[in-house]
């Protein structure tokens, strides 16, 4: 790893998005594009690795999580994908980051990253949504992939 | 129909682990696991960086690899609920 990118990780994931704001931006396009393909019923974004070997990644089925959180549909969400109401929130804390200028956006950025810095949530959160994947193929594998088919 | 979207799927898939080690190489191990999942980060990382990585070639591939992907997608499923009996 170079020094420039050991300097980011130190920074923090969130840290870091939040000062590209047209990474920011374009990912936020896509997400909201993917949601409105799936609240369409067109499916959305093709998960490579679905597809590929008809087994759901860690992160399938989190788009039509959404879509169901947008609806009020709280258990249909939770239960096709616990992680649903994080990523809505880390959606908006990520759109808030895109619509402030200046010295809020600043502070903004400053809060997340001190509180990355003394938490480590961001790579909690990734390492707790592998073992909720892990545990979603030992509780009940069929019943996984035909909920996120 | 089903085995070409898992043939596009397979080659989408050889794209995208591309960018993800690319990813993991310029960005550390945060962004490589956040780009492992979700793709829709990783191809947007890969488009904003195309011209440093040199990536134009297998971007593009990924793109149409995608589309095509959406709308076997839509066609497989269109088939599906079209052969299904609703009770």
């Amino acid at each position: 790893m170079s020094a420039v990118s050991a300097v980011e990780e130190r920074r923090g994931l969130l840290g870091s998005l939040i000062e590209s704001p047209k990474l920011c931006a374009w990912v936020l396009g896509a997400g909201v594009a993917h949601v409105g393909l799936s609240a369409a019923g067109l499916g959305g974004w093709p998960c490579p690795f679905f597809q590929a070997t008809g087994w759901p990644c860690p992160g399938c089925g989190l788009g039509r999580a959404c879509v169901s959180l947008c609806r009020g549909e709280w258990l249909a969400a939770l239960q096709m994908h616990a992680f649903a109401p994080l990523l809505m929130l880390t959606l908006g804390l990520l759109g808030v980051g895109l619509l402030l200028r200046g010295r809020s956006r600043s502070a903004l950025r400053g809060g997340v990253r001190w509180i990355e810095d003394r938490t480590h949530f961001v790579p909690v959160v990734l390492i707790a949504l592998l073992f909720y994947w892990a545990l979603r193929f030992t509780l009940d594998a069929r019943g996984f992939r035909s909920l996120v088919r | 129909m089903q085995i070409l979207a898992q043939l596009v799927g397979l080659a989408s898939l050889v794209c995208f682990v591309m960018v993800v080690i690319k990813l993991f190489q310029q960005k550390g191990a945060l962004h490589g696991i956040l780009g492992i999942l979700c793709g829709i980060y990783t191809f947007v990382w890969g488009w904003m960086n195309v011209a440093t990585l040199n990536i134009k070639k297998l971007m593009l591939i990924w793109t149409v690899l995608i589309v095509v992907g959406i709308i076997l997608n839509v066609l497989v499923m269109q088939s599906v609920t079209g052969g299904a009996t609703v009770p």
